[in-house]
């Protein structure tokens, strides 16, 4: 009973690293650090809404099956690598051979050689690696499910909540930004999905700082699509919508006037 | 086979073979040492402020870093289809 107060009086001297600092000396130390540049997708709507994306952000991707979430992932790559950030791709949905088809003009990125599904520690060793060897701090997972094995999990839900907390983690210690592609569950009813539409749990929303839902609009055109911002916890934006076409295998913004048209 | 193949007597390697195969090694190791340089020209890049002159500098270097990338890795795909359809 009386070691409480003698570990009391020993952490007040306590002068590790993870020490408690007032507010005041912890904005000095920053004030000596250079911050990390924002990336620019150049849709300019969206950087409108997002104000660009920051290190240590977790973006999840979600739409129905085919709408583009894809597509929409693989134009920000295109997209950052003229900007000279050149991303780190996990696709364990599309066969690499596909995948690396379906840009016209391929940039450069970087991917695992080959890839091992459910298995979040290796996906964060290959992150590090990415970094390591190529400086590589924007990251693209197509999709979630293959973080986790859904046949050994009996609560799919809380798996997802790891996995998720784990993705956020990783970001913000290394000033990532990751790009998380979800499955939507099938929407009764009309077409018209939200965040709660992502697939298996209400964590994904929860953890994430913006999610983005995009879904194919044919009355916009055959290649067009809606990309709704759905939240954005940095600039508070909220339901904003971004029009897109397939150009030349990417996506680019289509310019509506006032009334939508 | 190929005209290049038919040439061989039957039991004597290929001399071609082995003169495409270092050919598609040493384009992939040039375009490895360029991205080598991308990493090293981004840690540079990191440590100075947007819009300085040095930063415009690094960013161009990168630029013709990926160029050589890109130059050297489509040379050694078609020298490697090449070797394959030959």
């Amino acid at each position: 009973m009386q070691k409480e107060p003698k570990k009391q009086l020993d952490l007040g001297k306590y002068e590790g690293e993870d020490k408690v600092i007032s507010s005041y000396e912890l904005k000095l130390k920053y004030a000596g650090e250079k911050e990390s540049p924002k990336i620019w997708s150049n849709i300019p709507s969206l950087d409108k809404y997002t104000c660009g994306f920051e290190p240590g952000e977790l973006i999840s991707i979600s739409g129905p099956t085919k709408s583009g979430k894809t597509l929409l992932a693989q134009t920000l790559t295109y997209q950052f690598s003229r900007k000279q950030e050149f991303s780190t791709w996990f696709s364990f949905e599309v066969p690499a051979r596909q995948f690396l088809s379906q840009f016209a003009d391929l940039p450069l990125f970087y991917m695992p050689a080959k890839l091992k599904a459910h298995v979040m520690k290796w996906v964060e060793e290959r992150i590090l690696e990415a970094h390591a060897k190529y400086r590589s701090r924007t990251i693209f997972i197509d999709h979630l499910h293959f973080l986790f094995d859904m046949a050994q999990s009996k609560n799919t839900s809380l798996q997802i909540g790891t996995v998720i907390r784990a993705l956020k983690r990783i970001a913000v210690d290394n000033e990532f930004i990751i790009f998380l592609l979800c499955h939507t569950h099938k929407n009764k009813g009309d077409d018209y999905m939200t965040y709660e539409n992502i697939r298996d749990s209400s964590f994904v929303a929860q953890e994430s700082d913006s999610v983005f839902m995009i879904r194919r609009d044919p009355s916009l055109g055959e290649n067009a699509a809606k990309l709704s911002v759905e939240f954005h916890r940095r600039t508070g934006v909220l339901e904003k919508v971004v029009y897109l076409q397939k150009v030349k295998g990417m996506l680019e913004e289509i310019e509506m006037d006032r009334e939508g048209q | 086979m190929s005209e290049k193949e038919s040439e061989m007597p039957s039991g004597i390697k290929n001399p071609w073979k082995e003169f495409d195969d270092q050919r598609v090694e040493s384009l992939v190791y040039l375009a490895k040492e360029a991205i080598e340089s991308i990493s090293l020209m981004q840690d540079l890049k990191r440590l100075y402020n947007r819009n300085d002159e040095e930063e415009i500098l690094i960013s161009e270097i990168i630029h013709e870093e990926f160029l050589i990338v890109k130059k050297f890795m489509k040379e050694a795909e078609n020298a490697k289809r090449t070797q394959k359809t030959a």
